[in-house]
Parts: C-alpha cells; sequence; structure tokens
C-alpha cells in the first residue's frame, strides 16, 4: 500500500472503540475504491473455519 | 506439534494396519488421494486394477504398490477447475450481472488454481471485453488467526501487487482514487495492508 499512496502521517488519536469504529470505516472507503460498477471486485476468502475474530466484525459490518 | 498437521493427507493403509496386502494399500491409497486427479479417474479404472489386483491372487506384500496405483487415466481429468461449484459460480455472474448491467454479459469466467495456491483458495477469471474484474483472494490458516486481518491483508496485497505492475497512467488513477477515498487516515490502511 506504501508504494502505491506513498507515506501517510500518523492517524488521530483514539479511544479503542472509536479506533474500531474509523477502521471499519475506512476499510469500507478502501474496499469502495475497488468494488465499482466499471470494475466489480471478487473477494475469494478460503478456508473460513479459520476465520479471526477481527476479520468476522470487519466483514460483518459490511 | 504432532501428526495433526498431516492428517489433511492420508496415510497408507499399510501404516495402520500392518499385515494389510500392498495391492490394497496401494489401491486404497490411490482412492483416498489428496487431489481429484491423483485418484481413479473413472469407476472402469478402478474396477480393472482391483480386479487384476484380485484375480493374480497375489495379495501377498512382496508385490509392487506402483503396479496397483499407477494406472493413469486418459480421461484428461482438468486440473484447473473447481469442482461441484456450478451452483456458486452462477451466483458470482448474476452478482456481477446485477452490479455491472453495461458489461456483466461478457464475462467469461473460468475457475482456477493458481500455480501459487491451494486448489480452492483463488480462481482466475479472462474476459473477452476491455476492461477486467478485480479479484482478490486470500486463505485464512489455522496458525494465522493471532494475527488480525492476516487473510484481508494476503487478498489485498494480491490485488495491489498486480495493479503495480500496471501503466503509470493506470496508476496515478488509483493512487489518486485511494488517497481521495482514505483521506487521512491512509496510514490505516497502509498497517493492515503492509508491504
Amino acid at each position: 500500500m506504501k508504494l502505491l499512496i506513498g507515506e501517510q502521517p500518523p492517524v488521530q488519536e483514539l479511544s479503542p472503540q472509536q479506533a474500531q469504529g474509523r477502521l471499519q470505516l475506512v476499510f469500507r472507503r478502501f474496499l469502495g475504491v475497488f468494488a465499482r460498477p466499471e470494475h466489480p471486485l471478487a473477494l475469494f476468502l478460503d478456508d473460513l473455519q479459520w476465520l479471526d475474530a477481527a476479520t468476522l466484525d470487519m466483514l460483518a459490518d459490511l | 506439534m504432532g501428526p495433526l498437521p498431516y492428517c489433511e493427507t492420508a496415510r497408507a493403509a499399510r501404516r495402520a494396519v500392518k499385515d494389510v496386502p500392498v495391492p490394497v494399500s496401494a489401491i486404497v491409497s490411490k482412492l483416498l488421494a489428496k487431489t481429484a486427479e491423483e485418484r481413479y479417474q473413472t469407476a472402469a479404472a478402478w474396477s480393472a486394477t482391483s480386479g487384476a489386483a484380485l484375480l493374480h491372487g497375489k495379495l501377498s506384500t512382496e508385490s509392487t504398490p506402483s503396479r496397483w496405483a499407477n494406472t493413469t487415466s486418459p480421461t484428461g481429468f482438468d486440473s484447473e477447475k473447481l469442482y461441484g461449484r456450478e451452483r456458486e459460480i452462477g451466483t458470482l455472474l448474476a452478482a456481477f450481472d446485477a452490479s455491472s448491467p453495461a458489461v456483466g454479459r461478457s464475462w467469461c469466467w473460468s475457475p482456477a488454481i493458481p500455480a501459487s495456491a491451494s486448489p480452492r483458495s483463488s480462481m482466475s477469471c479472462t474476459r473477452r471485453c476491455a476492461a477486467a474484474p478485480l479479484f482478490a483472494s486470500g486463505k485464512f490458516d489455522q496458525y494465522k488467526r493471532d494475527i488480525p486481518y492476516a487473510t484481508l491483508a494476503q487478498a489485498f496485497q494480491g490485488l495491489i501487487r498486480a495493479l503495480l505492475g500496471k501503466s503509470d497512467a493506470e496508476l496515478a488513477g488509483w493512487r489518486d482514487a485511494l488517497r481521495e477515498a482514505l483521506g487521512p487516515n491512509g496510514r490505516l490502511m497502509i498497517d493492515v495492508v503492509p508491504n
């Protein structure tokens, strides 16, 4: 990612809960760059039985 | 660590039961082979091999296993394919049709294995018209569950690596779109998707 968008400034400090909410929002926007009508995105995730809790929260939020 | 990591791969019957004749062990191993193309490709191939083993009357430990398990099939199993996923592929195509009506019908999907991944972990796709759909794939791992977002990172690393190979003009388009979308929080996605 750094190669693509370059160095980025540190983000503002937030409480853990707020930080989690911000990360989900930012991930959603990140995904929105790739998943567009002109170039839909297929996200292929294998072996879901080993899903980690953080990713589950992230995907559930979508 | 014990034998757990290897349980996915069938062990030879003879290692479990010492007095199983070699041909039977070889046949069972072939029936239980991990990938479909290593198994008997037709009932006839299995029947011929097993029949030969029995008729031969040599179910002794002296026989060489290869004799009973090395039948190569003429059916030409296509290992580049996902099996039994027609319904899921149909759902995926319908989703593409719905999201992208202008170009939807021109997709040509061919689920396949990339050389670097396990058979089910990814699909490649080709299409007949200009722009390609994007594809990101990741595989969750029992031993990486304590690394948050490891699989999403894997998926998007692959996608971004592919983008980095594009022309400077295209790359600039992606760079602008990402910077605009992420705003002051770009650092968060660099942390999730490093290098």
